[in-house]
C-alpha cells in the first residue's frame, strides 16, 4: 500500500511541473503589465498618476526580464516557500495566499462531503425504484440542476437570503465573528453563511452524481447474483446494501478526480458574487490586474488542491479495491 | 501687502485659542476612553484645539461606523472617507477659501515664493508624541528629497523641478519657501493632497532611515524587505496614497481614528478605533471623533455592498453604489434599508467628454479631426436630449465640456456652443469639408477616396461610458459617418490613448470648478490625460510628444502667468482669457451638465450636511468632517 | 487472389438475396433513427434543438427590431401581452394587438414607471415591414416576421433593458452567437479529439500512454483559473469576431479530452472486432481501414459526445462572460445579456432580463437529452 502511495506521489511531481509552466504562460501572456494596469486604474477615479512613477515601479518589479529568466526566478522562490510579491498589495504573495486557499479547501471538501450525503441515498433509491416519481422528479431535477449557470443561482440566493432572512450580506461570517478568534459561536455562524455557497457549488455536480450512481446501480442489480440472492430469500434492503452498493460505490469514488476540478472552478466564480473570503475573488482580481505572482500562485495552488484530491481518491479507490493497488 | 483673506483666517485661530483657553477645565471625552491610563482630556487635546461647529447639532458619543470597500486596491476609500487631514482645509460647500485646520493660520509672502505656518500648541499624534514643525521638517528635508522614497515628486510641491526649503522658527512655527513663485501651493495644500505635508511623524518613522539609526537596513533585511526605504514604507506609509498607511496599527496618526485591523491582501474586514489624543473638539467642548470605531467590509463586486446598503448594514456610501444607475433601486430601498439618499453635487465639467484625437498618427484622420468643423458637425448630429434621458434618468441639461455655471471660471459660449440637435446643418459641415463622397456602404469616404472608419472606444467597466458610446455611433452612423463602437479592457484603453493612437475616446469629465487650477486637462493640452491632444500634451510636460500650434502655446503661457499669482481675482481673470481660446478651438465634445451625485445614509447617522460637493481633490465625505458625524442611537 | 475467405463474394451474394426480397435489410442509421425515435424525451429535445438552430439561422428575420435599436422612451419597459381578440364600440373581433405604454417618470427614484395604455392598441401581425436589414450580411430585406404594422410603435415582447432596446430581438441574436458557439467549438474539439483519440486507440503502447497522460492532466486543471487566464491574455485590440474565435479556440482546448476519450475506446474495442482484423489480414492499408472500416461504426457515438459537449460550450461561454473576460458588446450573447441580469436592479426591478438566462437553461437541457437519446441509439444492437 505504501509502495502505491509513493509511486502515485511521484508520479504527481512532473504533473506539478506542468501546471507550474501552464500557470506561469497564463499569467505571462496578457499585454502589458501590472503598472500599466495599475495606472489606468488610478486614473479612472479621476486620481492622477505621474509617468516618472510608473518607470520607478516597472523597474523595482523587474517586469522588463527575460521571460525564462522570471520563470526560474519564480519557481525557484516557490521551492524555497517564496511566491513573490503581490504588486496590487505590496505584500508577499505567502502571507495572504495560505489563508484563501484554506478557506478553498475548505469549502471544497465540505460540498464534496454535502454532495456525496446527498447523492448517493437518492441515486440508491432512484435506482431501485426505477421509473418511480421519486426516480422521475430527481432525474429531472437532476438535468435541470446541471443546465443553470451557477452565478444565476448565487446572485438570486444570495438577494433572497438577505432581503427575506435577513442573513448578513454574502461572506462566510457575520461582521463580529470574522476577525474573532475561533469559538463553538463561530463555527455555527460559519454554516450559517456557508450552505448557500456548498448549495450553489455542489448542485451541479450533486445531480451529475446522483445520475452515476443510479447508472452504477442498476448495472448491478441485473446481475445473476442479485437475483440468486433474492432467490435465496435475503430481505430486499440487505440485498441492495451488502453486495450492489458496495460495487457500483467504486467507480463513483473514482469520479471525485473530475469532481474537484469542476468544485473549484465551480467555487472560483460563485464566491466572487457571494464575497467569500476565499481565493476566487483574489484571483480575479489578480488576473485582472495582472498582478502576476499572486495570480500564479493561486493557479498553482488550486491545481495543487486538485492532484492531492485525485490522489485521495486513488489512495481510497486502492482501498476498496485490491485489484487496483496490485496492478 | 498680505492678503486680507490671511489675516482673517489668522483672526479666526487666534479666537480659536481664546476660548479653548477658557474652556480647558470643561472638555469632555467618550465613555469609551474613560478607566484608561491616560492624561487628562484638557492635555491630550493641547490649548487650541480646533473647535468644529457641528452640522446640525452637538453629537453624543458611541457606536461603530459601517462602510464597505470594493475590489482589489480600495485604499483610497479610507483615505476619502477618513484620511482627509491637511495643513489648511476646505470647507464642505467648497467655496474655495481656505480653513485653518492642522495649522491654525498662514500667511503668504507678496511675490507667492514663501509661507508662514503657524501650528497648534500642545498638539499630539495619537501615540500621545508632540506634533511639532519638526514632524514637517522631517518630510520637507529627510523624506520629500531622497530617491527611493520619493523617486518623483508631487507636481505641487515643485517649482520648475525646484523641492521646497523650510526654516522652523519655533516648534509651532516654520515657513516653507521656492525661489519662484508657487501662486497655487495655498489651494493645493488644501487639497487631498495637502495631507502629504503632516503625514510622518519624526520620532517614530525616522527609525526606518540609516540617516537616524544605523541599524536600519540591517532591520529591513530582518523584516525580510529589500530595503530600508522598502521597509519605511511598509511601516510608515510614505506617500498619501499608499495603501501602507492603512497597514501598521503601531504608525502614530493625526487622524480622528487609528487602524486596528489593518487592511491587507485578503483581509474582510478592516477596523479602526478613536484616537485618543484626536486635537479636534466641538463647540460644547466634547472631544471629537463622537464615533468611537469603524468597521469596514471589503467586497469583491459593487453588488454585494449595494446589497449590504439595502439591507442596513452601511451607515454612509458615496463611492461605489451611490450612482445614478442605482438610483431607482435605492429609492425603493430607503424603509428596508433604514436610509435615505442624500444629493450631492458634483462639480465636474460635464456628465462625459468625447475627445476626437488632434494628434491622430493617421495623416488622412489628422486632417479631418483637426478640422473644427469636423468636430462641429459630430456635436450637432447628437440629440442630446434623448441621450440625457437613456443614460443618466434625466437628469441634467446640454451643455459642452466647461466649468460649472455659478463659479468665477464659467464660460458661457465654451458652455453652450453648437449643442443644437441639427442632423440638416451636420450633414451640410460634414459635406463642406470634403466629406461628401460616399461609399458602397452608404458611409462617408475620406477626402482622398478611402473608407473613413471612426472608432469610438470605451471602457466596458465603466457602464455609462461604453452605453454612452453604443448610443453615440448609432447617432453619427445617421449622419453618414462610419462610426464603431470598440469597448475595450481599461488597460489597452489606457495604453492606446496615451501612445495617440486613438480616433474618438469616451471618458469622463474632470474639474470644473475651483480645481481647474489644479488640473486643467480638459481645457488646454496639460497632462496625457488631455485625450483630444495628448501628444502636445506630452510636449508640455517634456515627455516627447509634438510642437503644437501657437494658440497652445498662449494658453501654457496663461497658465504660466496663474501660477505666478496668488491673488484669486486674478486667477480667474487669467483662466477666463485661456478659456476663450478653448471656446474657439472647441476640443471636446459635451453631453450635459455633470449628473448630480448622491451618498446613502443611515437614518441613524447625524451631522451629515447635504447638497456638498464631491470629488477626488475635494474628497466626500472626508469635507464633511466625518469626526463630527454622530449615531442618533 | 484466392483466400478461404473471400469477402466481396459474401457482400454481393446478400444483395443478390436482399434484392430478390428474401432478407429484410435495414441500413445501421436507419436502426438508429428506430430505436432514437422510441426515446420520447430525445424526439422532443431534437425538435427543440432544430428550433433552436432555425431560430439562429434567421435571427434577423425573427428579430422585430435590430439588436442595437435604442429607444429613451423605453428604458425597462415591461413585457407586453399579446391580445388576440379586440374589443370596441364595433364589438369584440380578431385582431392580435399589444398595448402601448402610458409612462411617468418617478420623481424620486427617476425610474420610469409603465403601465399598458388601452388607448393605444398597436396591431401587429406576421410578415411586417420593419426595419431594413441585411439578411447574413448579404441580402437586403426588410419583413420581419412578428412585429407592430407601424414600426414606430413599441414592441416588447419580453421587455426592453436599460437603454430601451427589445431584449427579444437581443435575445434571438445572441442566440446565433451562443449556438455557434458551441458547434464551432465542438468542431474544433472534434478534429483534435479525432485525431489525438483515433491515434491512442488505434497505435496503443508508448503512443497511447502520453496522451492518456496529456488528456490526465488537461482533466486535472480546474478550467476556470486556465479560461480566466487565457481570456485575459487576449490582445485587447483585437475585433470582436476574433475574440469570438479565439474564445472558441480556448473552450474546445479543453473540451477535446471528452471525445478523444469516446474516441480512443471505441478504437480500442474495434480493433479486436472480426471485421477490422479480416479486413487488416485482407491487406487493406491503414488509411483506408480507418477511415472506410472503422470511422462508420464511430459516428452515432461521436455524434453522442458532440451533442454531450455543446451544452458545457454555452456554459462555458456564460460563464467568461459574466466574468467580464468573454465577448464582448457590440456582440450580443446569451452570456453577454446575463451580464446586464447581474445586478439588484434586474432582479427586483427588471427580472425579464433572465430570460436569455431560461433560454441557455432550455438549450443545455434540449442538448443534453438529445445526446442522451443519441447515446442510448447508438448502439442498436445493444438490448
Amino acid at each position: 500500500m505504501l509502495i502505491f502511495i509513493l509511486k502515485r506521489v511521484a508520479g504527481m511531481i512532473p504533473a506539478m511541473f506542468a501546471i507550474s509552466i501552464l500557470a506561469f504562460t497564463v499569467i505571462q501572456l496578457p499585454p502589458g503589465d501590472y503598472v500599466s494596469t495599475y495606472a489606468a486604474q488610478i486614473a479612472q477615479t479621476g486620481e492622477a498618476v505621474d509617468s516618472a512613477v510608473l518607470a520607478n515601479l516597472r523597474e523595482r518589479y523587474g517586469l522588463g526580464e527575460n521571460v525564462a529568466v522570471q520563470y526560474f526566478k519564480w519557481i525557484g522562490g516557490i521551492v524555497r516557500g517564496d511566491f513573490g510579491q503581490s504588486f496590487e498589495w505590496n505584500q508577499p504573495v505567502t502571507e495572504l495566499v495560505w489563508g484563501r486557499m484554506g478557506m478553498t479547501a475548505l469549502i471544497s471538501f465540505l460540498t464534496l462531503i454535502t454532495m456525496w450525503a446527498v447523492s448517493l441515498p437518492i441515486g440508491i433509491i432512484s435506482a431501485v425504484r426505477q421509473y418511480s416519481v421519486i426516480d422521475y422528479l430527481t432525474t429531472t431535477f437532476a438535468f435541470l440542476a446541471t443546465a443553470v449557470p451557477e452565478f444565476l443561482v448565487a446572485i438570486v440566493l444570495l438577494y433572497i437570503s438577505t432581503m427575506w432572512f435577513g442573513v448578513s450580506v454574502g461572506g462566510l461570517f457575520s461582521p463580529a465573528f470574522e476577525n474573532a478568534p475561533f469559538s463553538l459561536a463561530k463555527v455555527l455562524d460559519f454554516l450559517q453563511h456557508a450552505w448557500i455557497p456548498i448549495l450553489v457549488i455542489g448542485l451541479g455536480s450533486t445531480a451529475a452524481l446522483t445520475r452515476i450512481m443510479r447508472a452504477n446501480l442498476l448495472d448491478e442489480l441485473h446481475k445473476p447474483y442479485v437475483e440468486a440472492a433474492r432467490a435465496k430469500g435475503l430481505p430486499e434492503g440487505r440485498l441492495v446494501l451488502t453486495y450492489p452498493v458496495r460495487v457500483a460505490l467504486n467507480p463513483f469514488i473514482s469520479t471525485i478526480g473530475w469532481v474537484l476540478p469542476a468544485l473549484i472552478s465551480g467555487e472560483l466564480i460563485v464566491s466572487t458574487v457571494l464575497n467569500l473570503p476565499t481565493a476566487g475573488p483574489l484571483l480575479l482580481q489578480a488576473l485582472k490586474s495582472q498582478d502576476m505572482y499572486l495570480a500564479g500562485a493561486f493557479i498553482l495552488l488550486t491545481g495543487g488542491l486538485v492532484l492531492i484530491g485525485t490522489l485521495i481518491s486513488d489512495i481510497l479507490l486502492a482501498i476498496s479495491d485490491p485489484r487496483i493497488r496490485l496492478s | 501687502m498680505k492678503h486680507l483673506r490671511v489675516a482673517a483666517l489668522a483672526g479666526i485661530s487666534f479666537a480659536a485659542l481664546a476660548s479653548g483657553a477658557a474652556w480647558a477645565q470643561e472638555y469632555q471625552q467618550s465613555p469609551a476612553l474613560d478607566g484608561l491610563d491616560l492624561p487628562s482630556v484638557a492635555e491630550r487635546v493641547g490649548s487650541e484645539p480646533r473647535v468644529v461647529t457641528p452640522v446640525s447639532e452637538v453629537g453624543k458619543y458611541g457606536g461603530t461606523f459601517r462602510g464597505g470597500m470594493v475590489g482589489g486596491n480600495d485604499r483610497n476609500m479610507l483615505f476619502t472617507y477618513f484620511g482627509y487631514e491637511p495643513l489648511l482645509s476646505w470647507d464642505a460647500d467648497w467655496s474655495g477659501e481656505v480653513f485653518p485646520n492642522i495649522a491654525s493660520g498662514y500667511t503668504a509672502s507678496e511675490d507667492s515664493k514663501s509661507f508662514t505656518f503657524t501650528l497648534r500648541e500642545g498638539m499630539k499624534w495619537s501615540d500621545g508624541s508632540p506634533f511639532t514643525a519638526d514632524d514637517i521638517a522631517f518630510f520637507i528635508e529627510d523624506v520629500l528629497p531622497d530617491e527611493k522614497l520619493f523617486p518623483t515628486k508631487p507636481g505641487w510641491l515643485t517649482v520648475e523641478g525646484e523641492l521646497p526649503t523650510i526654516a522652523v522658527a519655533s516648534p509651532t512655527e516654520f515657513t516653507i519657501s521656492w525661489t519662484k513663485p508657487n501662486g497655487l501651493f495655498i489651494i493645493n495644500a488644501a487639497s487631498v493632497y495637502g495631507v502629504q505635508l503632516a503625514l510622518l511623524n519624526k520620532a517614530y518613522c525616522s527609525q526606518f532611515m540609516p540617516k537616524y539609526n544605523p541599524d536600519a537596513d540591517a532591520n529591513a533585511k530582518a523584516a525580510g524587505v529589500a530595503d530600508w526605504a522598502e521597509h519605511m514604507t511598509n511601516m510608515c506609509g510614505v506617500g498619501i496614497e499608499n495603501i501602507q498607511r492603512w497597514r501598521n496599527p503601531e504608525r502614530p496618526t493625526l487622524e480622528a481614528w487609528h487602524i486596528t485591523e489593518p487592511y491587507v491582501a485578503g483581509a474582510t474586514r478592516v477596523s479602526f478605533e478613536r484616537n485618543p489624543y484626536y486635537w479636534k473638539v466641538d463647540t460644547a467642548g466634547n472631544q471629537l471623533p463622537y464615533i468611537d470605531g469603524l468597521s469596514i467590509s471589503v467586497n469583491a463586486e459593487a453588488q454585494t455592498l449595494l446589497l449590504s446598503v439595502l439591507a442596513g448594514e452601511i451607515d454612509y456610501e458615496v463611492r461605489h453604489t451611490a450612482n445614478t444607475a442605482n438610483l431607482p433601486v435605492l429609492a425603493e430601498g430607503t424603509e428596508a434599508g433604514n436610509f435615505y439618499i442624500s444629493p450631492r453635487e458634483s462639480r465636474v465639467g460635464n456628465s462625459l467628454a468625447v475627445s476626437v484625437n488632434l494628434n491622430s498618427h493617421d495623416p488622412v484622420k489628422a486632417e479631418i479631426f483637426g478640422n473644427k468643423d469636423f468636430r462641429v458637425a459630430l456635436s450637432h448630429a447628437l440629440d442630446r436630449v434623448a441621450i440625457i434621458d437613456t443614460l443618466f434618468l434625466g437628469q441634467g441639461t446640454p451643455q459642452q465640456v466647461s466649468p460649472r455655471e455659478g463659479t468665477p471660471f464659467y464660460n458661457e459660449r465654451l458652455a453652450t456652443q453648437y449643442l443644437e440637435y441639427n442632423v440638416d446643418e451636420a450633414n451640410r459641415l460634414l459635406d463642406s469639408i470634403g466629406l461628401d463622397k460616399r461609399g458602397g456602404n452608404g458611409f462617408r469616404l475620406a477626402p482622398d477616396g478611402s473608407p473613413l472608419v471612426v472608432n469610438v472606444a470605451a471602457v466596458t467597466a465603466l457602464g455609462a461610458n461604453a452605453d454612452a458610446a453604443e448610443l453615440l455611433v448609432q447617432y453619427w452612423q445617421a449622419v453618414g459617418v462610419d462610426a464603431r463602437f470598440s469597448a475595450q479592457d481599461r488597460t489597452r484603453f489606457y495604453e492606446e490613448k496615451t501612445a495617440s493612437q486613438h480616433d474618438i475616446v469616451v471618458w469622463g469629465a474632470t474639474s470644473g470648478g475651483i480645481d481647474v487650477f489644479i488640473d486643467p486637462r480638459d481645457y488646454f493640452p496639460f497632462s496625457t490625460e488631455s485625450n483630444f491632444a495628448v501628444d502636445w500634451a506630452k510636449y508640455y510636460i517634456g515627455d516627447g510628444g509634438t510642437e503644437p500650434p501657437d494658440y497652445v502655446k498662449e494658453q501654457w503661457a496663461l497658465y504660466d502667468q496663474i501660477k505666478g499669482t496668488s491673488n484669486p481675482e486674478e486667477q480667474a481673470a487669467l483662466f477666463q482669457q485661456l478659456l476663450e481660446i478653448t471656446a474657439d478651438q472647441f476640443y471636446q465634445i459635451g453631453i450635459s451638465t455633470a449628473i448630480p451625485g448622491l451618498a446613502v445614509v443611515s437614518n441613524n447617522l447625524g451631522n451629515v450636511p447635504t447638497d456638498t460637493p464631491t470629488g477626488w481633490i475635494h474628497p466626500d465625505p472626508g469635507t464633511l468632517n466625518t469626526e463630527q458625524f454622530y449615531f442618533k442611537n | 487472389m484466392s483466400a478461404p475467405f473471400d469477402t466481396t463474394k459474401d457482400a454481393e451474394l446478400l444483395d443478390q438475396q436482399v434484392h430478390a426480397g428474401s432478407l429484410v435489410a435495414a441500413s445501421q442509421w436507419a436502426l438508429i433513427w428506430h430505436k432514437f425515435s422510441r426515446h420520447r424525451l430525445a424526439m422532443v429535445a431534437l425538435v427543440v434543438v432544430v428550433l433552436i438552430y432555425l431560430v439562429a439561422a434567421f435571427a434577423e428575420f425573427l428579430a422585430p427590431y435590430d439588436p442595437g435599436k435604442f429607444d429613451p422612451r423605453y428604458t425597462f419597459a415591461p413585457p407586453q401581452q399579446i391580445h388576440l381578440f379586440l374589443t370596441d364600440e364595433d364589438g369584440t373581433r380578431f385582431a392580435p394587438h399589444v398595448l402601448g405604454y402610458k409612462s411617468q417618470v418617478d420623481p424620486k427614484s427617476f425610474r420610469r414607471l409603465f403601465q399598458p395604455d388601452p388607448e393605444k392598441v398597436i396591431p401587429i401581425a406576421f410578415f411586417v415591414e420593419g426595419q431594413p436589414y441585411k439578411f447574413w450580411g448579404i441580402w437586403e430585406a426588410n419583413r420581419h416576421f412578428l412585429g407592430p404594422l407601424d414600426k414606430a410603435d413599441p414592441f416588447f415582447l419580453i421587455g426592453g433593458d436599460r437603454l430601451g432596446r427589445d431584449l427579444l430581438s437581443r435575445t434571438i441574436h445572441g442566440t446565433r452567437i451562443s449556438m455557434s458557439i458551441g458547434l464551432v467549438g465542438v468542431t474544433f474539439s472534434l478534429i483534435i479529439g479525432l485525431i489525438l483519440g483515433g491515434i491512442s486507440g488505434y497505435r496503443g503502447g508508448l503512443v497511447d500512454r502520453v496522451i492518456q497522460r496529456v488528456i490526465e492532466f488537461i482533466r486535472s486543471v480546474p478550467t476556470i483559473p486556465l479560461w480566466l487566464g487565457l481570456a485575459a491574455a487576449m490582445p485587447k485590440d483585437w475585433p470582436p469576431l476574433q475574440v469570438y474565435f479565439a474564445i472558441l479556440i480556448i473552450l474546445s482546448l479543453i473540451g477535446w479530452t471528452e471525445i478523444a476519450r469516446v474516441v480512443r475506446g471505441r478504437f480500442l474495442s474495434l480493433r479486436r472486432e472480426d471485421f477490422v482484423i479480416a479486413a487488416r489480414l485482407d491487406g487493406v492499408s491503414e488509411f483506408r481501414l480507418i477511415m472506410r472500416h472503422m470511422m462508420p461504426s464511430l459516428y452515432s457515438h461521436i455524434i453522442a459526445a458532440i451533442t454531450l459537449a455543446i451544452p458545457n460550450m454555452i456554459l462555458a461561454e456564460t460563464a467568461l462572460s459574466f466574468l467580464g473576460l468573454g465577448l464582448q458588446p457590440p456582440i450580443v450573447s446569451w452570456g453577454v445579456l446575463l451580464q446586464d441580469a447581474q445586478n439588484l436592479r434586474a432582479i427586483t426591478q427588471a427580472p425579464w432580463q433572465f430570460v436569455p438566462g431560461v433560454c441557455v437553461v432550455v438549450a443545455v437541457l434540449a442538448l443534453n437529452f438529445l445526446g442522451d437519446g443519441v447515446r442510448d441509439a447508438a448502439d442498436p444492437y445493444a438490448k
